[in-house]
């Protein structure tokens, strides 16, 4: 019988051999030929997922104090970022960063802004969700609370829907937060007509005249800014290359052991490398219209400074406590190098900057506020 | 029945089945490339032999139109589809980040047309038909971002990319120029007026050696630094000196090592 066991173990693996995992039956909101994301094995996509994560998503009653949900700091209408230079948590707690844009964050290579080791969605929203600092959503030690404040025949219902019982936890709260959050895929702007379904009249001629300064060798943008993402931080099933995109841009050059401020030296902090110091991930700029202000801290107030500091090759703060002149750091990318713009090219490259802009993404009901969620609030 | 079922498998189908896994992988065939810097391995994250605190950060090239020369006619060599090979065109380089990626093989779908020695030929380019497509459709090799310009100017076909320790950088990107098209986001019909295609012609090659790339030949007279690179421009004397390098019968870029080295 042992012979036999033998055989039959040897079938058996030559038919898993042979056979592929089962395909998801998610079907992603993708236009044709665009790759789909790579997601974890242990959380894969479903409606029902995505439906649970966008009531927690907009309910406040995932923070201790019940002051914030995460949309008080990715808000819609501006690609789920905010409009303040710097976010703050729900008990008032200034973050050192900018609120980053929710864009096709399943696309990323790794997430928040410096850090090459965090590169699934599920490992991200730990931070909001249970950072003490800063204190963002509050949830350490206040766990059970928060489940008890969730207790309701709404969440019951959902929860079931997505995970076939009524039990709702902290992992199930994670997964469907990452789910929903990797349902935000905005692929509709007009750039993507023009560029992918070759419509000649999507973009004005002021926009192709930035879009071919945009991927033009004098300008450079593309070098990091590149591919369907407008990142090279972008991961998806065809893949072939990590590029683990970090860059130190030339913000800063500050007297002092890191040559850049000590509250934020970026991908420094998780590496321990010095080379590292003042690098951070290539955002996408997809809407980057509505995501103001710039920079990892919100140093940047509008597009137009932004492409003012890339054509000086950086920024010189001649006063201050971050005084320096950032074009000469040490770290700088050498593809940040300055550039000469006349007015009309600076307007013509922030227009075809707006035409990345995608109207569906940001009035998209699916991932807008739930009623219910509406209607407990006014309660 | 069992117990002779098993028997057969020990004599014969085992057997037969490794034989002809051997056979199998005789018959792949590769051609292997070593980068060199002044005769040393061109290591990641190595000070380069005579530029002090100089490292290569990433280094890239797509491999085309692999012929071999067969009774004074050019044939056709066709490669394997690999993860680093599609239709025909290999990607060769290394990328000195924490991912490691590298390639430095050909590999061919059949040996049997390379053995002795012969001569062989073939592109440093990634041919026009591929060379202007959606990237969104494009596959394998050519899904890369990295070494992707625009769809007017199509890919790098070469990307040499070096950091020094003070800061400075160089870089030395090839691909076609002068391509007449709407816009950046549309293909050129006809090929562009200077598609910088580097040819690379070995005679007498001996496939159990490998081909040595010798970058300090490829940057011979170019003082590394920001100042001196090249993107590709026509009028900078960088692009047209490393161009001339690339193109030289005299200075010898890509040749064949010896067994020892």
């Amino acid at each position: 019988m042992n012979k036999v066991g033998v055989i039959i173990a040897l079938v058996l693996v030559l038919i898993s051999c042979g056979d592929k995992e089962e395909s998801e039956t998610y079907q992603w909101p993708l236009p044709v030929d665009f790759p789909k994301p790579q997601v974890p094995v242990e959380n894969p996509m479903s409606v029902t997922k995505i439906e649970l994560g966008r009531h927690l998503f907009y309910d406040k009653n995932l923070s201790a104090n019940g002051s914030q949900s995460c949309s008080s700091c990715h808000v819609q209408a501006l690609a789920f970022s905010d409009a303040r230079k710097n976010s703050v948590g729900s008990t008032g707690e200034v973050h050192r960063r900018n609120s980053q844009a929710l864009v096709n964050v399943a696309f990323n290579r790794s997430l928040t802004w410096a850090n090459d080791e965090i590169v699934t969605l599920e490992r991200q929203i730990l931070l909001p969700l249970f950072s003490q600092e800063p204190v963002e959503m509050g949830v350490s030690g206040h766990e059970s609370d928060i489940l008890r404040k969730l207790d309701t025949v709404n969440y019951r219902r959902l929860t079931k829907e997505a995970f076939g019982d009524e039990v709702l936890d902290f992992d199930r709260i994670v997964k469907s937060l990452a789910s929903f959050s990797r349902s935000l895929i905005s692929l509709n702007s007009p750039f993507d007509q023009y560029a992918y379904k070759m419509d000649d009249d999507a973009l004005t001629p002021s926009q192709i005249r930035g879009m071919n300064l945009f991927f033009s060798e004098k300008l450079e943008c593309h070098h990091c800014h590149g591919g369907f993402n407008f990142t090279q931080s972008t991961t998806h099933e065809k893949q072939q290359l990590d590029l683990r995109a970090f860059h130190n841009t030339g913000l800063y050059n500050t007297a002092g052991q890191y040559n850049y401020p000590e509250q934020d030296t970026g991908l420094y902090e998780v590496t321990g490398k010095t080379q590292d110091i003042g690098r951070f991930r290539t955002p996408t700029l997809r809407n980057i219209e509505l995501t103001a202000p710039y920079m990892h801290d919100g140093s940047i107030t509008t597009l137009s400074d932004v492409l003012d500091f890339y054509a000086l090759g950086g920024r010189h703060i001649t006063q201050g406590s971050f005084k320096g002149d950032g074009r000469e750091n040490i770290n700088k990318s050498q593809f940040v190098k300055g550039f000469d713009l006349d007015e009309t090219q600076k307007q013509d490259l922030i227009n075809f900057l707006k035409a990345l802009t995608d109207v569906t993404f940001i009035t998209n009901p699916a991932h807008s506020e739930p009623l219910t969620v509406k209607a407990a609030k006014q309660e | 029945m069992f117990f002779n079922t098993v028997a057969i498998i020990k004599k014969f189908v085992l057997p037969l089945t490794i034989f002809s896994l051997l056979m199998g992988c005789e018959k792949a065939g590769t051609i292997n490339f070593e980068p060199k810097f002044n005769s040393h391995p061109a290591l990641c994250h190595e000070t380069l032999n005579k530029h002090q605190g100089w490292k290569i950060d990433q280094f890239w090239f797509y491999v085309s139109d692999l012929e071999i020369k067969e009774q004074d006619q050019w044939r056709p060599l066709a490669m394997k589809d690999t993860k680093w090979q599609h239709d025909n065109t290999a990607l060769l380089g290394m990328h000195c980040n924490e991912s490691g990626d590298n390639n430095w093989q050909i590999d061919l779908s059949n040996v049997s047309a390379i053995d002795g020695t012969r001569t062989i030929k073939f592109k440093i380019a990634v041919p026009f038909d591929k060379n202007h497509q959606n990237p969104l459709k494009a596959q394998g090799i050519f899904d890369n971002a990295n070494m992707f310009w625009t769809w007017q100017q199509g890919y790098k076909s070469l990307r040499l990319d070096m950091s020094s320790n003070n800061g400075d950088a160089w870089s030395f990107h090839v691909g076609a120029v002068g391509c007449n098209s709407p816009s950046a986001l549309r293909a050129p019909k006809q090929q562009c007026r200077q598609p910088n295609i580097i040819n690379v012609t070995l005679n007498e090659l001996n496939h159990g050696k490998p081909l040595i790339i010798e970058i300090a030949n490829l940057m011979k007279g170019i003082e590394l630094g920001h100042q001196n690179r090249c993107l590709s421009m026509p009028m900078q004397s960088s692009c047209q000196l490393l161009m001339s390098n690339m193109n030289s019968k005299s200075l010898s870029v890509i040749f064949q090592g010896d067994n020892n080295e």
